[in-house]
């Protein structure tokens, strides 16, 4: 059995107009129960339901429920049964996290421990579902026995607090979800894999493309629906799994470099992890719907900080700057795709 | 092309963390090539191993360092520009 490009297409359309449909039904049913927040950098601040995430989260799930069922070979069918299984807890710890608030510290230790399926199941009978031995821009395939399995516990925790923590404008984590995602496709046809890894790298990430896609739409500028961190941590999840199942770990890694400069610089400004309502100096203050950088020495150093620097911005300018940044980035990724095809030919 | 030419400072720092970590990948790429030598000792190919884990990740380090304190500059002159910019307006 060979992928079938066709179909992935086809089921991914499927996922992108199911997410059109749900998407706004998911709002109404947040906004009924209260599950609303303010969208602090407008002038009127209005109330848009959050937690919207969960809607394009269970869609992806079913797709990699149907992505089982028509996986070419065991090996890839496993990679997907343990994908589902990983997202379904990050959804339902992101899900938590939405309503009950989790602390700064247990929530990406939770996230590793989630990861760890990834690490229990590398070998299923005969079948290698994880193999220590990443392509390396240069080198091709190189054995890190021991180091690989060191970064393999955060793949799950690294992605999902990155896009968390870059989930602050209308669709800039959606936005950046898709264009990741889009690359990660498109560097599975470039590198020549073997056929499991290509599957996971085509069917997953495209399928999480259309899903976010579809949210997109209505999490953009003007926001009508907040993704809240259910969204936010499954889609970082599904981005590091993609990594690891895709064998396209260092492709992702340049692909998120702007989400890592911006968690680095929060984490290293802040000297630790700290959970967003117990920091006292804001990044940021919104005067008439522009945001401006704080003057405050303590306050963190965030990418929208540093982007409103140099002057005072709108909403919809930061998240159009954010997004080009991390287009660059996806360029650079494929860019790397190419030299490490040229490593392995 | 204009947000990229806006976002220039951002851009040069993400390029040169690219090109660091290229090389950076090059560099342990060629340090984790295991060392088979049959003249080695067992002790004597450990302490390479570590020796190697050890350098790659002080070259590691000095990545995450470097790209830090650039971000810093980075900021310190986008608001050196927006002051000059503040006190060149009547």
């Amino acid at each position: 059995m060979t992928i079938n490009l066709v179909q992935i297409i086809y089921i991914s359309i499927i996922g992108f107009v199911t997410t059109l449909i749900i998407t706004p039904l998911v709002g109404k049913y947040m906004r009924s129960i209260g599950k609303i927040g303010h969208d602090v950098h407008k002038v009127d601040r209005p109330e848009v339901p959050e937690s919207g995430g969960i809607g394009f989260m269970v869609i992806y799930l079913i797709l990699l429920l149907v992505g089982i069922f028509i996986a070419p070979n065991t090996i890839s069918k496993y990679r997907l049964a343990v994908m589902l299984t990983v997202l379904t807890l990050v959804t339902l710890l992101g899900l938590y996290d939405d309503f009950r608030q989790l602390s700064a510290i247990m929530k990406p230790g939770l996230l590793v421990i989630l990861s760890l399926p990834v690490l229990i199941f590398q070998k299923i009978g005969d079948e290698v579902l994880v193999s220590p031995t990443p392509i390396l821009p240069f080198i091709g395939e190189t054995r890190l026995s021991i180091a690989y399995w060191f970064l393999a516990v955060f793949v799950v925790s690294v992605p999902s607090n990155a896009s968390n923590m870059l989930d602050v404008m209308n669709g800039s984590m959606s936005g950046s979800g898709m264009l990741i995602s889009l690359t990660a496709f498109i560097a599975s046809f470039i590198i020549p894999l073997e056929e499991e890894s290509l599957f996971i790298g085509r069917y997953a990430s495209l399928t999480l493309f259309a899903v976010l896609f579809g949210f997109w739409i209505y999490n953009r500028y003007p926001a009508k629906i907040f993704a809240g961190d259910t969204g936010s941590l499954g889609t970082g999840a599904a981005i590091g799994l993609i990594a690891i199942y895709g064998r396209i770990e260092f492709v992702m890694v340049v692909a998120l470099l702007v989400h890592i400069m911006n968690s680095f610089s929060i984490l290293s400004s802040l000297k630790g992890l700290r959970e967003r309502h117990d920091i006292q100096e804001r990044p940021v203050k919104v005067i008439d719907g522009v945001v401006h950088a704080s003057a405050d020495e303590k306050a963190p150093i965030t990418l929208v900080r540093l982007l409103v620097a140099r002057k005072p911005l709108n909403e919809k300018e930061i998240v159009n700057r954010i997004l080009s940044l991390v287009f660059f980035v996806c360029v650079l990724a494929l860019i790397t795709a190419y030299i490490m095809r040229r490593s392995i030919l | 092309m204009s947000l990229i030419k806006e976002n220039s400072p951002f851009v040069g720092l993400l390029s040169a963390v690219w090109i660091y970590l290229l090389g950076l990948c090059l560099l342990i790429g060629y340090l984790v090539v295991p060392v088979e030598n049959p003249e080695y000792s067992y002790f004597f190919t450990l302490l390479i191993g570590v020796g190697k884990i050890i350098i790659s990740m002080a070259f590691i380090l000095l990545w995450l360092l470097s790209w830090y304190k650039i971000l810093g500059y980075i900021f310190i002159y986008e608001q050196s520009i927006a002051l000059k910019n503040s006190e060149s307006k009547p």
